[in-house]
């Protein structure tokens, strides 16, 4: 089992996020019900303003046991599943037990793997073409031995090294994989209801050349009428390809077929082999030119900064001195497991090297082609989009909840081994929509008003302008004066009025029913006059205030601990519920191009790892952490010197 | 009574099977009929055989080839039927589950199920009220007071401004209380929406807020609230018109399950199934 295991692992190709459904509550009342529900005009006068007041949450990652790894590790739940178990409802797992969210989500993209996609749950049926090709036969017997493991690793192996049996290839051209396509759009429309639960249509575009990931979802901002005429892109030659170029050539062939309007998102650079964010391009060896960062800044709007295979922000090899760099780091082999990583790689792998190695590429070619604002999602394989830790239903359904579970091995190579305890209960994406559809909430993640969460549904606001007073933190409602004095997360500054730095009003809010928040910090990365990359976190507002004073050397304590482990509880006696302020970047030099983003850590709460210990009673050895701090990442604010 | 039978899923299942039958006794060609031993070609499978072809060589099969093709079915119907006759289709694991896996395709496609009427979701409505029922929407407004920012004096503070909201009508609500990162105006939330933005004590004390008056402070996750509560309508059951696209995927989802089982139920009614008790030692030569 193990074996099988570290092989499903090998191609967790990548996210998902499915968009569930609630039950319709509104019809068609008569005028006399209409009027009567209409609220009277709100007795505050600043009612009436038109921008987004609540974040929708949601995951744009998630596969279902059409994904060839999913379905062949044992996932059964299909897109219907995932959308009622994003709205709220009650579903039953893969394994067998129960399972419900906290709270509904907001939205959810189904992103199944393109290549191969279908193939299992046909092999699994005993479909007569796969059964009369030696090979197919081979693992179909394989799985009805009780070899489903073995089976799954060698046709994952099979199919990401483009050697599967041409029976078992189902590449866009097929009517399978046609009618699949449908199914899938079927499902996303028949559960998105707009105004209270958005469920998207989407993919994975599931490229690893080289056992390096590349891999990134496209998300469709329109319904069944237009995704219809297209078929989603794969990367098998020669009707696919694994070159991201290749994938934004097919994203503008559908926007001009259809009028419509499409979206990717990468995610797990950490597992990319140095490839994700490049300045030499990978294949070509050139240096990326104009043409690439345009077409990547059109189309690679957001980033997926944390999810099930680690978290992307930064690295400590990068950020030495950011003390909470080092968060669920996944460093040690890429996705494949062919390459163990080496230190030069990290640069272009985490988001925050690839923000500041923008602004350089930007000033030499002038385009940024790494201007991306932040998303969290979950990557999860089981068709259930579960990133808190006391509700973990884990990357794959193997990892389902079971008192061993984190003792398996999830991937090994000659280069390192990665354990099943080693999966990160995260993350979530929130977005500022002005209503929950799916036009508002894609418009959105297009001005990249959205931040990425690690499964907190913290409320984090960050708005950036030239005229923000310390008084505005006081006022009495920090969005209508962000809004009205700078530009929200994932907006621009540019030209500086003279003898003008840029302040930032930036506040969050817990989660109603998580942890207390320990700091806001700010992190800024600029571009110096020798034409290096820099970069530095602020801490500037924290809980705690009154006591809790920074030291000589300017390091603030820490906020403390008050997980008790044996019960995986934790207690919000330190902390603040909400902290706000504003801060004026005391380095600023109108002259050098920057960005600034917002990092928003909760206090230490209990890891999923040890809400398992509790549950199942097992004793699980030091070396796995047993709690963590939750974050909160926002899209960055990009400041531009004039000319 | 009629109507009954018309939804039976076995009267389903035997209507299909017809339906296979004489389509594929229409396919063997009306005017044969196969005696045991015999086996026909019918015009209906050369034609069958010379499509296949065409479709993978973009031509049809020459003289030759089609004699060839002729052969290699007739081989092929002939190792079918002796394997039938063996009792080869018994044992196979694969065969085995590809026919029990048409059965289930058939029961689904008979499932298919009809257009619900009116009435039956008119039915399905009334009984399953509290899934479709709407819930109680407030519109309230709400005064935000810092406890972790005033201490001690949270609570005399939000009184004191509970005294100046109640007197004075025209107070400026933006001018009064701390800020916060919630709206202070919130329309037509149900209880479980009030839930996920202040906790659910918060949305189990604000339910029971008389309206248009302030009231305070309430108790939520992040502090003391005054309250307005500018209108509530109560919960009540949508008329169907309201919901019948919700009712009616629900229908449909419930039936279609419901039939598939039937179907089943009917089938096993017709088996008994012993269960041999497990043997204790094992047999020799067998793993």
């Amino acid at each position: 089992m193990k074996h099988f295991l570290e092989m499903f692992a090998v191609t967790i190709l990548a996210a998902a996020v499915v968009a569930p459904l609630y039950a319709q509550d509104a019809g068609t009342p008569d005028k006399e019900a209409i009027e009567k529900a209409l609220p009277k005009k709100a007795y505050s006068p600043y009612a009436g303003r038109n921008f987004p007041t609540r974040p929708l949450f949601g995951d744009t990652h998630l596969h279902t046991a059409l994904s060839l790894d999913a379905g062949a590790v044992g996932c059964r739940l299909m897109p219907g599943d995932a959308y009622r178990f994003a709205r709220g409802e009650e579903v039953t797992s893969s394994s067998g037990q129960q399972v419900k969210l906290s709270r509904p989500l907001d939205f959810l993209v189904v992103s199944d793997h393109t290549d191969n996609m279908g193939l299992v749950t046909d092999l699994f049926a005993g479909k007569p073409e796969i059964l009369a090709d030696p090979q197919g036969r081979l693992w179909y017997d394989m799985i009805q031995s009780g070899k489903a493991v073995e089976a799954a690793y060698q046709m994952i192996t099979a199919s990401s090294e483009g050697k599967l049996p041409k029976a078992m290839t189902y590449s866009a051209d097929t009517p399978r994989y046609r009618s699949l396509w449908q199914d899938i759009i079927k499902a996303a429309d028949e559960a998105n209801n707009p105004g209270r639960f958005t469920a998207f249509i989407g993919y994975e575009w599931t490229s690893a050349p080289g056992g390096n990931n590349l891999h990134r979802n496209v998300i469709f901002r329109d319904n069944g009428e237009k995704a219809t005429q297209v078929l989603p892109y794969t990367t098998v030659p020669p009707l696919g390809s694994d070159n991201p170029r290749d994938l934004w050539k097919w994203m503008a062939a559908y926007e001009n077929k259809t009028g419509g309007d499409v979206l990717a998102i990468p995610h797990n650079g950490n597992l990319s082999g140095g490839r994700m964010f490049p300045i030499i391009e990978p294949g070509t060896g050139k240096k990326i030119d104009r043409e690439y960062a345009e077409q990547r800044s059109r189309w690679e709007i957001l980033y997926e900064v944390t999810q099930m295979k680690g978290d992307s922000e930064t690295h400590p090899f990068l950020s030495r001195n950011d003390e909470f760099a080092n968060f669920e780091r996944w460093d040690k082999v890429n996705l494949g497991g062919s390459e163990a990583h080496r230190p030069e790689m990290f640069e272009f792998e985490y988001a925050r090297s690839a923000l500041k190695n923008g602004l350089k590429l930007e000033k030499e070619l002038g385009v940024n082609p790494y201007k991306f604002g932040l998303v969290g999602s979950t990557d999860s394989h089981t068709a259930l989009s579960t990133a808190e830790e006391d509700n973990f239903f884990s990357k794959g359904a193997p990892y389902e909840p079971s008192a061993h579970r984190w003792e398996h091995v999830f991937i090994k190579t000659p280069h390192g081994t990665i354990m099943a305890w080693e999966l990160t209960s995260s993350g979530y994406a929130a977005v500022w929509a002005t209503e929950n559809t799916r036009e508002s909430i894609f418009d959105a993640m297009e001005r990249r008003e959205t931040y990425a969460t690690t499964g907190s549904r913290m409320i984090v606001r960050f708005f950036g302008g030239w005229d923000f007073e310390a008084k505005d933190a006081q006022n009495r409602m920090p969005a209508d004066i962000g809004y009205r004095k700078g530009v929200p997360m994932g907006g621009d500054l540019s030209a500086a009025p003279a003898g003008k730095a840029p302040a930032f009003l930036v506040a969050a809010l817990k989660d109603p029913i998580g942890a207390n928040l320990d700091r806001i910090q700010i992190v800024k990365g600029w571009l110096d006059s020798k034409n290096e990359v820099q970069e530095k976190v602020y801490d500037v507002v924290w809980g705690d205030a009154a006591t809790r004073k920074p030291a000589v050397d300017g390091k603030l304590p820490a906020v403390g601990n008050t997980v008790d482990l044996p019960s995986a509880t934790w207690t919000n006696t330190i902390g603040d519920p909400e902290l706000i302020t504003v801060w004026k970047d005391p380095d600023f030099d109108a002259s050098q191009r920057a960005f600034y983003y917002a990092r928003v850590l909760e206090i230490p709460t209990p890891r999923w790892t040890a809400y398992d210990a509790k549950y199942f009673q097992v004793q699980i050895p030091e070396e796995v952490p047993m709690t963590q701090q939750e974050r909160a990442y926002t899209s960055p604010i990009w400041y531009t010197p004039g000319k | 009574m009629l109507r009954r039978v018309l939804r039976e899923p076995l009267f389903h299942f035997l209507l299909l099977g017809l339906a296979i039958f004489l389509a594929s006794v229409a396919l063997r060609d009306s005017k044969s009929t196969e005696q045991p031993g015999e086996i026909v070609i019918t015009s209906g499978v050369v034609e069958q055989i010379t499509t296949a072809f065409t479709r993978t060589w973009n031509r049809p099969p020459g003289e030759q080839e089609l004699n060839g093709l002729m052969e290699d079915y007739i081989k092929e119907e002939i190792f079918y039927r002796e394997a039938v006759a063996m009792g080869l289709d018994r044992d196979d694991i694969i065969v085995r589950r590809r026919l029990a896996q048409k059965i289930d395709f058939l029961s689904e496609e008979l499932n298919a199920v009809p257009e619900p009427g009116e009435q039956d979701l008119q039915r399905y409505l009334e009984s399953n009220r509290q899934q479709f029922q709407i819930g109680t929407k407030i519109s309230f407004t709400q005064i935000y007071v810092n406890t972790e920012k005033r201490g001690a004096s949270a609570e005399a503070d939000a009184q004191r401004i509970l005294t100046q909201l109640i007197r004075n009508k025209n107070l400026d609500t933006g001018q009064v209380g701390d800020p916060f990162l919630i709206p202070d105006d919130h329309d037509s939330q149900s209880a479980d929406e009030i839930a996920r933005t202040f906790g659910s004590g918060f949305a189990a004390e604000v339910v029971k807020v008389k309206t248009d008056q302030w009231t305070g402070p309430l108790k939520s996750e992040y502090g003391l609230h005054l309250v307005l509560v500018r209108q509530k309508v109560e919960g009540r059951m949508p008329l169907l018109a309201e919901v019948k696209d919700a009712v009616k995927k629900e229908w449909i989802r419930v039936e279609r399950a419901k039939a598939k089982q039937e179907f089943y139920r009917l089938l096993r009614a017709r088996y008994t199934v012993r269960i041999e008790p497990a043997q204790t030692a094992q047999v020799p030569g067998k793993q």
